[in-house]
């Protein structure tokens, strides 16, 4: 009957819907030639003179290159969001940042030496191809800041700093005394306390580049050396977050290593630096202030294949570098000669078979003391890790090298070849090693891999000690300084300190641990061959109950920068906003913590990866779908050689389920209530039908899938009774709930609209989206059916009848990637965006996306919408894919481009750009205005009006009364303001160095909810400090003066 | 040519024991030992003499075993140098013992390789046992003279340590060491210390030291218990000691642990393996150490200068246990090898690890357990003291496997030593170390799928044999007995009656190569280097030859036809002065019996002495069939020859006069083709010297086990190995490879480019110490090294590498082969002139064909392991051979304790 009825519908809305159709499509097409016209008045029907006010396809949709300032929209929008910010303000502003300007240019001669005049900065950063570097992009051309000002201060919305991000590949930084730990990001250096697990401080290095690699000093442990993509390295106090001095070297500094300079007390800062293929080793000695003059460099090595390891011993004395399959030892020739430009290396290259994929030297002391070092015999032990996962350790290598070159050299009898080398091999990796380190005494090497084990040898006796079952695979192991602990970084971004005594976690460090594409990855988009299922969009979910502090999302177990295969993903993260820190983790489905996870034959054991997530209105039900398909080479065996058996296997072993979890708030986790085994299925195979959307009823429980059947099913809990009682649980007063089959509907199959041909045939769509009217009344279905030349239909579904009320046949839904309501408009997102009046059944506007070299599939996997019920707009985030020639293999630049609408104008309320990046989930904040973005590099930003920006939700208080926390307070507020500049203004000119914003004058003191917070402990109240304190703390974050000191130190 | 690849043939494994050098390392100058042999004891009672000279590893010798006579020990002893008139020093003899499940040590006879000795006492079983070392007079606690021997120590069952005397050419139980303890606690491992120091392990985690002179416990070491869960008590599998007087033990918790001399303190301990550590060795100067276990790892382990030890690596070169090792470390060969389970011996250099690969020796006996009978499409094969006999159908008769036909099992517990079947499949001969027997078989058509009726027939042997061959008539059996007599046993075969020997037994002496008695190896009943290894006629059964392991080939002919008429048996004592009786070595024997059978008997061929002795011990021997076409009718009986009076033994004198081609493959995979009747090397043979080999050939590691002839249409040889199958064309000659000095004088290239050329030439770089390959660059750790200053950048670097291979490896055979491709050339090109008198054009195009047409030679390596290979078919058709295949992984082995579900 419901087929019946949405087939005569069809019928009858057919020939207005060619029309219109044809309208969309050609909206779609004409802006883009000449950006100008408005063609829908030519070529369309009277239907929609009567209707609409000439729907309006906007050429501000590729406006990226130009900025015709967004007040303009706003005004001929007519609907100023925030009529409150005036001119006067901007005026004010724009003095103010010009007088800033004129001051910072008059101090930028005088800086340091060798720092770099703005433009060229600004071209710096713009040509740096750094991973995730991104920001709200500069919109106008450097020079030019007026406009840019003035627009600044009026825009509507605002895009936060990121949140999370990935920690840099580099071994974590213990502080001398073993209470904090350092870990860089790409934009900030973070510290955390060892002994809370907590986010102590974070010094926001520079906004325009990204940092590569950090060290501490090794005279002054307060101090830590940062080297950035801007080719500089500055020198930071970590203990309190001031800057202390900045170095321009022109070239990227990819590690660094600090030593002692022997008989002084001053830092050597060994470089490696990449300048157009070679791969140079240079040490510097860096001088600040007065001394600045006496910077020196000097060259030690050039190398045309790169440096993957860099470790300096013994003040210098020794240099050891690995490259791709190489090891390079060093040793200074003169030793009595501490002079910088004396530093004479002699290397020795000895070339390895396999790769090598880590090392760590070692030279044993005799207790240290500082005589004893100098005499130190050159014992250098090396461990190598390769690829295979074999440790070669090799010791004393340069007595050996030493006795191999003077027999050649000599000739004599006894001749000593290489193979006297002899390393050691320890081989129980089944993949490459990815972490080696001696133990500080050098009985133990403690090594880690893919297998996520740490694996400890005693190297005397031959013994093995094992700690298995660490959560991810392990990137890099460090040890404290004083052997009490290690610290390691897994590949799930996450960092733990293990003790060494008992082996057990002192500090779980946990990151946003979405799915994270590669910059490589990116830029290979357009490769036809490549199948790229990592640009599916990461199931994330809002959770209502917290003002919109949690975030839910999808993660994968394991993401080893190494590549390796793409990962499922069966666990689910909740992220706290406001805490900026992940509050909880949990599987979803079985996976291989605790199992084996490789097969006997070498292979990962995939686990099955949750594809679609929502929480329900209420937030008591999460309905997850996830699904698994065994490995193609797991059914080799039946295949017969035919590997279309192979795939039609596959499907018939695949596995989907449906599971709804109820919230347990005590323990806030998920407790699976139900689970449904395919929820939707194939009949004619009985197999387990994949599931396209799923979506939660907004007016109630219940939830709605959509699966390659072309059945709506909507399913809803029912309270268990038993004979009219209600079944009430043991830990719970509502009674126990039974998820059920609501109500399915049938779609009708494509060919059922063509009268002529009665083919029964079954058509598998190519994808399906979901969508709730606010009130639940109404579900709109859209189907792509999977040829290119089927436009697709959306049907409008009565959920309390079932019935099919309208298929929209009108619009091209070829490819479609999002659905929405939004209050009377339906919103499409395919190959453009449509917005139809469902009220009034029809088009209200359409705009075209297009991203030329890239296949329509591709594309459509890396839109996404949202929509907010609460102002009423919706977000699009498209991809900015640009080429410097059509036929070039890689993109060049990739962005994600946000953009906010209004269902009433075609032209967005506001835009930004997301750079190096793709946007991997957008939801709406529930219960506020604004959107959330998470991106391929998995950092969060908050998308909202600026007005709202202040009603960001308060957490609550959380801190330490950590000693130093209160010291920082201070110098983190300064930081604020040049983060918060660029965070709330879109088009902040970037090319002002920070020494120019610190020194700017400032009026009112800024205080953010996290200060705030921190002052006011999350713990209970009874733990609060004595109200004195508090009411201290308050008064001194509003009340102090705005500082414009110790900036100046670089 | 059709192949039946098959893997039916059941050939039980049988573990590797035991293993043991004769020599621990060189004795004199810069050389090996000429009588280095290495002794493999199997569980099937057999003990293989291998060879490792120059890393060819042949083995020699099998001394045949039998049933319930697992050997689990072997030790060398080596009498003391002596030194004759001229002051030349000879080697002392070289003594070979063993144990097994029994209370006694038993000496072998290395000549007649059957027991000679076994000691006597009340013992209980003996578990281990360990010869003292040498008497060395610059030691500095002079012992008496007459103590010069190497005494034995053996370890029971009960705990007892026995001390055996070896003096005297005897052995000889002299005293008890200790006496059994309460525990009985079996002794499990025990070597000397020293000449009057013992040290042995026991079954109850103790190490005990005793002085062999009083019997007093020096020391005595306890392991500790395995603590809780694990069994109660240690196992000390093997003590070994190390040149610096510590020593090493192995036990059951897969530990080893290093020992101080002096005071006998355990001064590390390494855990290296999972499971048990069975085995350990120890190199030459002490600074590497080796050990297998049950977990199937060889580990290797270095000593730095300040004397601790550390594992390097490990690697499992078998496929189960590793239950023996031995190891020489000498200027030449330096190689450990272990054995086990699986079978295959290993070897592993130890000068060279790191630089050389491990090697596995053939598994598989050398000389192939199969036999044909092509023309009743049978074959044979036979383990232990059993026969199998199968019927192969024709291959397009459908898949239908080859069927066991026939079984026979031996009685008596002896292993068989060789099996000969007729080519009509109607004779079987069996023959082990106590008795030859003869069976007959019936109803043999290919026809009927029945099975085969056996029946045994009379021999008038004696003793056992060593080999045994049919004429491919059947009317002839060779038997080389213990004693490597050669002896002709005439069968006669008549239509109605059943085959019958003739009692009488004609024996063949082979040549005197007079020879030095005195080597090493030999013992009181004869010289160990001229054991037969090889023996096979004709295909027309008038010729004979027999190869021994000095290299020496001896061959006898037919004389006389074949005369139903005359006298089966016509025996005379012929004297010496006897006209035409040439044989200048029977001179010495003035009285000597000569036997007629029916108007034939063997001569020796009388261009024997023509033979050259082969550089190397001979790996195969096989003449080539005479083609029918090639061999004249035979005149029926000896016209003319009849007794008179005056010469009442008349026969003839006539020798067959069809040339027989001889093929001998030395261990060093030489071919040798000799003309037998002529006595010299064939043409081919001359024309096509080693250096011509394909280099595929020439990197081959395993010796040749057998081949193949198919000249019905073509001239060609199969040789096999184990692990591989080749090829040659014999009416062509091999490609040369284009010499220095030709190329030289043809392009007046510099000296730098013939290096070069050289170096391409080689195949894979064969090692220098007895073990495998150099090790490929990439699977060295380390392949180059170089060295630079800090102010060098990479343009000016000068590529001073070292690599692993430095380029100064001598080329060994390299100069000799140039010398004789001068010669080759020099033959091959003489002949194209005596053939075409009109010269280079000629030579130009023959070169051309020689281009054009494919290369004379094939081969695979796919087959292998092969067990054997024999040719099943009636001659005239088309060759059909079946290839048995025992690959490792069908092996039969028992469940492994460590790793058993990988």
């Amino acid at each position: 009957m419901v087929d019946a009825n949405g087939a005569a519908q069809l019928k009858r809305k057919r020939e207005g819907a060619e029309a219109q159709r044809k309208k969309a499509k050609t909206g779609k097409s004409k802006p883009v030639a000449n950006g100008t016209v408005t063609p829908s008045k030519k070529s369309s029907a009277a239907l929609e003179q009567k209707s609409t006010p000439t729907p309006i396809v906007t050429p501000e949709v590729k406006s990226d290159r130009k900025d015709k300032s967004t007040p303009k929209n706003v005004q001929t929008n007519g609907t100023p969001p925030n009529p409150a910010t005036g001119t006067p303000s901007s005026s004010q502003t724009k003095d103010k940042a010009q007088a800033k300007a004129r001051k910072a240019a008059k101090q930028a001669a005088p800086a340091v030496k060798g720092s770099v005049e703005q433009n060229d900065e600004t071209e710096d950063v713009a040509s740096a191809k750094s991973e995730g570097a991104t920001e709200t992009q500069v919109l106008a051309a450097p020079k030019d800041k007026e406009p840019k000002r003035k627009g600044r201060q009026s825009d509507p919305w605002s895009i936060s700093a990121p949140q999370g991000g990935w920690f840099l590949p580099q071994d974590p930084v213990f502080s001398p005394d073993e209470k904090y730990l350092l870990l860089g990001k790409l934009r900030a250096l973070d510290v955390y306390a060892v002994d809370t697990s907590l986010l102590v401080r974070s010094l926001p290095l520079s906004s325009s580049s990204v940092a590569l690699a950090y060290a501490l000093s090794s005279t002054n442990r307060d101090l830590v050396y940062v080297a950035s993509s801007a080719g500089n390295i500055s020198l930071w106090n970590w203990t309190d977050g001031s800057k202390l001095g900045r170095w321009e070297f022109g070239s990227n500094a990819k590690h660094l290593v600090v030593v002692e300079q022997p008989s002084v007390a001053r830092d050597l800062v060994f470089t490696h630096e990449e300048v157009k293929d070679k791969h140079i080793v240079s040490v510097h000695a860096l001088y600040t202030g007065e001394e600045a003059s006496k910077t020196e460099v000097k060259q030690i090595l050039q190398n045309s294949r790169p440096i993957t390891g860099m470790q300096v011993l013994l003040q210098g004395k020794l240099v050891v570098l690995s490259t791709a399959n190489s090891m390079i030892v060093g040793k200074r020739q003169k030793r009595n000669k501490t002079a910088l430009q004396e530093f004479e290396y002699t290397f020795r290259e000895f070339e390895m078979s396999r790769r090598v994929t880590t090392f760590h030297a070692f030279v044993p002391m005799p207790d240290g003391n500082d005589k004893a070092l100098a005499e130190v015999h050159d014992h250098l032990d090396l461990a190598v890790g390769d690829d295979e996962g074999a440790i070669h350790l090799f010791d004393d290598v340069i007595t050996k090298f030493v006795a191999v070159e003077r027999s050649l050299k000599e000739k004599s009898e006894k001749k000593v070849g290489l193979e006297s080398l002899a390393p050691r091999r320890l081989h129980w990796h089944r993949s490459a090693v990815r972490s080696l380190k001696w133990s500080l005494d050098g009985n133990y090497l403690i090594s880690g891999g893919d297998e996520t084990v740490i694996n400890i040898w005693q190297l005397a006796t031959g013994e093995q000690q094992h700690l298995p079952h660490l959560t991810a695979a392990i990137e890099s192991i460090a040890i404290s300084p004083s052997g009490a602990s290690y610290g390691v970084t897994l590949a799930n971004n996450s960092v733990i300190v293990l003790s060494t005594s008992e082996l057990s976690a002192k500090t779980n460090i946990v990151g946003i641990q979405t799915r994270r594409i590669s910059a490589g990855k990116l830029h290979r988009l357009t490769d036809p061959h490549h199948t790229a299922n990592y640009l599916e969009p990461v199931p994330m979910d809002v959770y209502p109950n917290n003002n919109n502090n949690h975030l839910i999302f999808v993660t994968p177990s394991t993401q080893p920068r190494h590549g390796g295969a793409t990962r499922s993903e069966p666990y689910v993260q909740t992220f706290d906003i406001a805490n900026q820190r992940p509050v909880a983790r949990q599987a979803l489905t079985r996976n291989n913590a605790t199992d084996p996870n490789v097969g006997p034959d070498g292979r990962p054991i995939p686990e099955p990866s949750v594809n679609l997530l929502r929480i329900s209105h209420d937030g008591a039900w999460l309905a997850t779908v996830d699904e698994w398909i065994p490995p193609a080479a797991d059914l080799t065996y039946i295949e017969e050689g035919v590997p279309e058996f192979n795939a039609e296997e596959r499907i018939l072993r695949r596995e989907v389920y449906l599971k709804i979890w109820r919230r347990d708030e005590q323990n806030a986790q998920w407790i699976l209530d139900a689970r449904i085994d395919a929820p939707h299925f194939i009949e004619g195979l009985s197999a387990h039908a994949r599931v396209f959307d799923l979506i939660s009823n907004p007016s109630g429980d219940g939830f709605a899938t959509v699966g390659e059947d072309r059945v709506v099913r909507i399913w809803k809990p029912k309270t268990r009774m038993v004979d009219g009682v209600v079944v009430r649980g043991a830990d719970r007063m509502q009674g126990l709930v039974n998820w059920t089959l609501d109500r399915a509907v049938k779609l009708p199959n494509k060919l059922e609209v063509d009268e002529a041909s009665e083919a029964s045939q079954e058509t598998i769509p190519r994808t399906s989206r979901l969508a709730f009217s606010v009130d639940g009344s109404v579900l709109a279905v859209g189907v792509s059916w999977a040829s290119n030349d089927d436009p697709g239909v959306i049907h409008i579904i009565d959920t309390e009848d079932g019935s099919i009320r309208r298929s929209i046949t009108e619009v091209d839904v070829t490819v479609l990637s999002g659905l929405t309501i939004l209050g009377r408009h339906l919103i499409i997102l395919g190959s453009a965006v449509v917005v139809w009046d469902m009220i009034m059944d029809r088009l209200v506007y359409s705009i075209p996306i297009t991203i030329p070299g890239v296949r329509v599939a591709t594309h459509s996997q890396m839109l996404r919408l949202a929509v907010n019920e609460e102002d009423g707009t919706f977000a699009v985030s498209t991809p900015r894919l640009v080429k410097k020639q059509p036929e070039d293999e890689k993109f060049t630049k990739i962005a994600a481009k946000v953009s906010v609408y209004s269902p009433n104008s075609s032209k967005p309320l506001w835009h930004c750009t997301i750079r190096e990046a793709v946007v991997m989930g957008l939801v709406a904040a529930k219960s506020g205005r604004g959107f959330i973005a998470l991106d391929s590099s998995s950092n969060i930003r908050t998308i909202s009006p600026t007005v709202a920006t202040l009603k960001l939700p308060s957490p609550p208080p959380e801190s330490t009364l950590d000693p130093t926390a209160q010291a920082m307070e201070v110098v983190e507020e300064e930081e604020d303001e040049e983060e918060a500049e660029p965070r709330s203004t879109s088009d902040l000119q970037l090319a002002e160095s920070e020494e120019l914003l610190r020194t700017a004058e400032n009026d009112k003191p800024v205080v953010r909810p996290e200060q705030l917070q921190q002052v006011f402990d999350s713990g209970p109240s009874h733990a609060l400090p004595p109200i004195r304190d508090l009411f201290n703390a308050v008064v001194g974050l509003y009340g102090r003066k705005p500082r414009a000191t110790a900036a100046s130190a670089a | 040519m059709d192949i039946h690849r098959s893997r039916f043939v059941p050939f039980p494994p049988s573990a590797i024991n035991a293993l043991a050098f004769s020599h621990t390392e060189a004795t004199t100058g810069n050389k090996d030992p000429e009588g280095l042999r290495l002794a493999l004891g199997r569980a099937n009672g057999n003990i293989e003499i291998w060879n490792p000279g120059n890393g060819a590893w042949q083995q020699e010798r099998v001394f045949y075993g039998g049933k319930d006579r697992s050997v689990e020990g072997l030790v060398w002893t080596q009498e003391q140098d002596t030194k004759d008139q001229k002051g030349s020093i000879s080697p002392g003899r070289l003594r070979l013992f063993s144990i097994g499940y029994s209370n006694s040590v038993t000496e072998w006879d290395l000549a007649t390789g059957l027991p000679a000795r076994h000691s006597d006492g009340n013992s209980s079983e003996v578990w281990c046992f360990a010869a003292q070392p040498k008497f060395s007079k610059y030691a500095r606690n002079l012992e008496a003279e007459e103590d010069a021997s190497q005494k034995l120590v053996a370890g029971c069952a009960d705990g007892t340590l026995l001390l055996l005397s070896t003096a005297d050419d005897d052995l000889r139980f002299e005293k008890f060491v200790a006496r059994s303890t309460v525990k009985k606690a079996r002794v499990l491992s025990v070597t000397f210390k020293d000449r009057r120091t013992v040290i042995a392990g026991f079954a109850d985690s103790t190490i005990r030291v005793y002085d062999t002179r009083n019997g007093f416990v020096i020391r005595t070491i306890s392991l500790g218990n395995t603590g809780a869960g694990g069994p109660r008590e240690t196992l000390v599998w093997k003590v070994k000691t190390l040149p610096n007087g510590g020593f090493v033990s192995g036990d059951s918790t897969g530990n080893i642990c290093i020992y101080d001399g002096k005071n006998y303190s355990q001064t590390q301990r390494i855990s290296a393996h999972e499971a048990d550590v069975l085995d350990l060795a120890v190199s030459r100067d002490g600074t590497k150490l080796f050990s297998g276990g049950m977990d199937c790892r060889t580990s290797y382990y270095t000593c730095n200068q300040r004397g601790k030890w550390r594992e390097v690596s490990h690697q499992r070169y078998h496929e189960h246990d590793v239950k023996a090792m031995a190891v020489y470390d000498g200027p030449g060969l330096s190689a450990i090898v272990s054995g086990g389970i699986d079978t295959q011996p290993i070897v592993v250099p130890i000068r060279n690890f790191g630089k050389e690969l491990h090697r596995g020796l053939p598994a598989l006996p050398h000389s192939p357990p199969l036999v044909s009978a092509p023309d009743a499409r049978l074959m044979v094969s036979w383990w232990n003291c059993e026969v199998r006999v199968w019927r192969v159908k024709a291959q397009d008769d459908g898949v239908e496997k080859p069927k066991v036909v026939a079984r026979l099992a031996l009685q008596g517990e002896e292993n068989i030593s060789s099996v000969s079947i007729t080519r009509d499949g109607t004779l079987l001969a069996v023959s082990t170390a106590r008795e030859v027997k003869l069976f007959q078989l019936l109803d043999t058509s290919a026809e009927t799928d029945s099975g085969i009726r056996i029946r045994k027939l009379e021999l008038p042997l004696t003793l056992g044999a060593r080999i045994v061959r049919f004429t491919p008539d059947g009317k002839w059996l060779a038997t080389i007995d213990v004693a490597n007599e050669v002896l002709m046993t005439r069968i006669i075969r008549a239509e109605d009656e059943r085959p019958r020997a003739l009692q009488k037994i004609s024996r063949l002496q082979r040549l005197d190569r007079g020879g030095d008695s005195s080597g090493a190896l030999s013992s009181a009943s004869g010289q160990y280097s001229r054991s037969i290894s090889h023996a096979d006629f004709s295909s027309d059964g008038t010729v004979f030859a027999v190869a021994d392991l000095a290299g020496y080939v001896d061959t006898w002919v037919t004389e006389g036809h074949e005369d139903i008429t005359a006298p089966e048996v016509d025996a005379y004592a012929s004297d010496a002065a006897s006209a035409d009786e040439d044989d200048e070595s029977e001179d010495g024997h003035s009285f000597k019996e000569r036997i007629t059978f029916r108007g034939q008997r063997w001569i020796r061929n009388p261009s024997a002495h023509l033979f050259p002795r082969l550089r190397c011990a001979p790996a195969l021997l096989s003449f080539e069939p005479v083609t029918e076409s090639a061999s004249r009718p035979e005149p029926r009986g000896n016209p003319a020859v009849h007794p008179t009076r005056r010469n009442p033994h008349a026969h003839s004198h006539e020798v067959a006069d069809t040339e027989h081609r001889l093929l001998v493959v030395s261990a060093d995979q030489q071919l040798y083709l000799f003309e037998v009747l002529a006595g010299r090397m064939s043409e081919w043979s001359r024309r096509n010297p080693p250096s011509s080999y394909p280099t595929q050939y020439r990197i081959l590691k395993s010796p040749a086990k057998g081949c193949i002839w198919d000249i019905q249409h073509q001239q060609r040889l199969w040789l096999y190995g184990e692990g591989w199958l080749f090829m040659f064309d014999l009416s062509k000659d091999l490609p040369i490879p284009d010499t220095v000095e030709a190329h030289d004088a043809i392009h007046g290239e510099d000296v730098e480019s013939k290096a070069s050329k050289k170096r391409k030439r080689e195949g894979p770089r064969k090692g220098v110490s007895g073990a495998g390959d150099a090790v490929p660059v990439k699977d060295a750790p380390v392949t180059k090294l170089r060295r630079f200053d800090s102010a060098e950048d990479d343009e000016s670097r000068v590529p001073a590498q070292i690599d692993l291979h430095d380029t100064q490896t001598a080329d060994f055979d390299e100069e000799f082969d140039d010398e004789q491709g001068a010669l080759v050339s020099l033959r091959r090109s003489k002949e194209v002139v005596d053939a075409t008198i009109t010269g280079d054009r000629v030579q130009e195009s023959a070169a051309e064909q020689r281009k054009r047409s494919p290369e004379p030679w094939w081969h695979t390596f796919q087959y292998r392991p092969i067990l054997g290979l024999v040719p099943i078919g009636k001659q005239g058709q088309s060759l059909e051979v079946v290839l048995v295949e025992r690959p490792s992984w069908e092996l039969d082995l028992p469940p492994r304790f460590v790793g058993a579900h990988e």
